[in-house]
């Protein structure tokens, strides 16, 4: 009989416990089991630290410290990667190229959360009205233009530059975040803690910033990272065109197209920039693969 | 059921609205007159003025949008202000190289994706499994620019079995590459998506009662599971066959393949105004074709599908 009692008492304790975490707690441990995921989150880690550390890790200045005389020479003691068209140090690049990369690859997401999230939530909230009919009309007709060409041309429009591709890159990937979003907002909006809002006088606008969008955080979290990978991608894309970043600036994508030329020469020049996006593309996914598990454990 | 398909077909019709004046406003905030880029800076002002009038771009921008829909609905989608072809004709010489480039990289992605995708699945856990699930995630995280360079260099350069890029002979060894490099990308993520699906369908209980009833574990898997999953993969195949249709700007680049979607590229760092917004307003066009063409085909795979 005290058996029992004391196996019950046990339970209780256990089950406050778990209850008093909150979800973020929770997911940290889950995230924590997962060996890939970690690794991600680790090499993730790493590529900020590089990023932010650049000027004290690489040993010669990226842009200025040229030297014709020593062009596109292969790996060497000195130069760990070799030298581009104009005797530059390509570590020292590749490391500065970090910054740019991660840099973008932030900044453009977080231009489309504010617009996804901002206008998602909005047609979510205010389902069926002409609000959410305009914002889904607006988003199918931004999804039928063909993403890479609208990037060009509002990169076309405003002139090369590194505004320039969070603008581009950030307009163009909010029609799926704001439909995402909105579905969730329509999920929520009809439950009581809603309604309980509203009966206490909570004006919209707060019911849903601080009730709604909170529960939402999950799938934000998730297309982020995994958004943050795209932008990446799309951002080589676009300085391999010759937009964004432009030369002697570092963006891995500018420097596989001018090794384009060399290719004969000296191929390392494509494949170092290239490996670079590689690894950070994986880092992300694999961090973004992980979260998903952790955040929401019923998708498996 | 039609009828459904006619709505479909009138909705498509407000957003490419949209879309061409979206593309027209857009061109025309950007800077540099496409007048002075065709006759130079040193052309008299007559001539300016004259080539202006006779090109339409001294009306109003309302204007000038009325004239080139209603030239657009009857096909003549204008002529090109770089090279003065007639844009329609470009079309119809570049869109088959697109279409063969989409065809053959949809084959890559299907043989090499769906197969992987259902031995992934059906060998969960196994070392199967994480070869193809890391392979995959390999495959998915490899920009385009990348793989198609190191190809090329690889295949063109160093072992000098196929051609390097352009369209020589026009044969299969041209497409072989560009092909390869957008199949593998598409079969990537076709694998992943695969393998999920197929493992929430395996888990049903009808699947329960095929093996309880005695069927072969390759009629388990083939007849009843895959063809229930048949619908998110065709889906996402679908989506990947728009895009490639929409143009692989980059592969054709890379490659020097003269399909559409180097065509758009070059007119958008042109500024040719006309063939840009022939070629935006033409991909929304395929685009929502083959969206549609997806749903019918969804009709035939799934019978419980029903349009109202």
């Amino acid at each position: 009989m005290s058996e029992r009692v004391f196996a019950a008492g046990a339970e209780a304790v256990a089950e406050r416990e778990y209850r008093s975490q909150s979800p973020a707690v929770l997911a940290w441990k889950r995230l924590r089991k997962d060996r890939v995921s970690l690794f991600g989150l680790g090499l993730v880690v790493l590529l900020v630290l590089v990023a932010v550390f650049a000027p004290w890790i690489a040993p010669y200045d990226p842009i200025n410290d040229y030297n014709l005389r020593n062009r596109l020479q292969p790996p060497s003691k000195d130069h760990w990667l070799g030298t581009d068209s104009s005797g530059r140090d390509v570590f020292s690049r590749i490391v500065y190229g970090a910054r740019l990369s991660l840099g973008v690859g932030l900044t453009s997401r977080i231009v489309t959360l504010i617009l996804g999230v901002g206008l998602g939530a909005l047609a979510g909230y205010f389902a069926g009205t002409w609000i959410d009919l305009l914002i889904m009309r607006l988003a199918e007709i931004v999804d039928a233009l063909p993403s890479l060409f609208v990037a060009i041309g509002v990169a076309v429009a405003l002139g090369p530059g590194l505004y320039t591709i969070f603008i581009a890159l950030g307009l163009v990937g909010w029609a799926d975040m704001a439909r995402l979003i909105r579905g969730q907002v329509l999920q929520y909006r009809n439950q009581e803690f809603v309604e309980a809002a509203r009966a206490m006088g909570s004006s919209n606008a707060r019911i849903l910033f601080r009730h709604i969008l909170p529960q939402v955080t999950a799938p934000i979290i998730i297309t982020l990272t995994m958004g943050v990978a795209g932008a990446i991608m799309a951002e080589t894309t676009l300085s391999f065109l010759g937009l964004g970043a432009q030369p002697p600036a570092p963006s891995w994508g500018s420097m596989m197209n001018y090794a384009r030329a060399h290719i004969y020469q000296a191929p390392h020049l494509v494949f170092a920039p290239g490996l670079a996006i590689f690894i950070t593309v994986y880092a992300f996914n694999l961090l973004g693969d992980g979260l998903r598990d952790a955040l929401d454990p019923k998708a498996k | 059921m039609s009828r459904y398909f006619l709505r479909r077909l009138l909705l498509v019709i407000p957003v490419l609205i949209g879309v061409s004046v979206f593309t027209f406003i857009l061109f025309y905030i950007v800077p540099g007159d496409p007048v002075l880029i065709m006759v130079g800076e040193r052309a008299s002002p007559e001539t300016v003025a004259r080539l202006r009038a006779e090109l339409g771009l001294d009306q109003p921008l309302p204007i000038q949008y009325l004239n080139w829909i209603g030239k657009a609905v009857r096909g003549d989608l204008g002529r090109s202000f770089i090279t003065g072809r007639s844009i329609a004709e470009s079309i119809q010489a570049r869109f088959p190289v697109t279409v063969r480039l989409s065809l053959y990289s949809m084959l890559f992605a299907i043989v090499l994706g769906i197969p992987a995708g259902i031995w992934a699945a059906t060998h969960k856990g196994t070392w199967i499994d994480g070869v193809i699930r890391n392979v995959s995630l390999l495959g998915v995280c490899t920009p385009v620019i990348f793989q198609g360079l190191a190809m090329q260099y690889i295949f063109g350069v160093w072992l000098r079995w196929l051609p390097v890029s352009g369209l020589n002979d026009g044969s299969w060894r041209d497409f072989l590459m560009p092909a390869f490099v957008l199949g593998t990308g598409i079969a990537a993520y076709q694998a992943r998506l695969v393998r999920a699906v197929m493992l929430e369908v395996l888990g049903e209980d009808f699947i329960r009662t095929a093996r309880a009833k005695g069927l072969s574990e390759r009629l388990v898997v083939y007849r009843h599971a895959l063809r229930n999953a048949l619908i998110p993969i065709v889906t996402t195949l679908g989506g990947s066959l728009s895009s490639l249709l929409v143009g692989s700007a980059l592969t054709e680049t890379i490659f020097a393949l003269p399909g559409i979607g180097s065509y758009t590229l070059d007119a958008v760092f042109a500024r040719d105004l006309p063939v840009i917004m022939a070629m935006f307003v033409f991909q929304a066009v395929v685009f929502a074709a083959a969206n549609l063409l997806i749903d019918a085909a969804y009709a035939l795979i799934d019978p419980r599908v029903r349009y109202e």
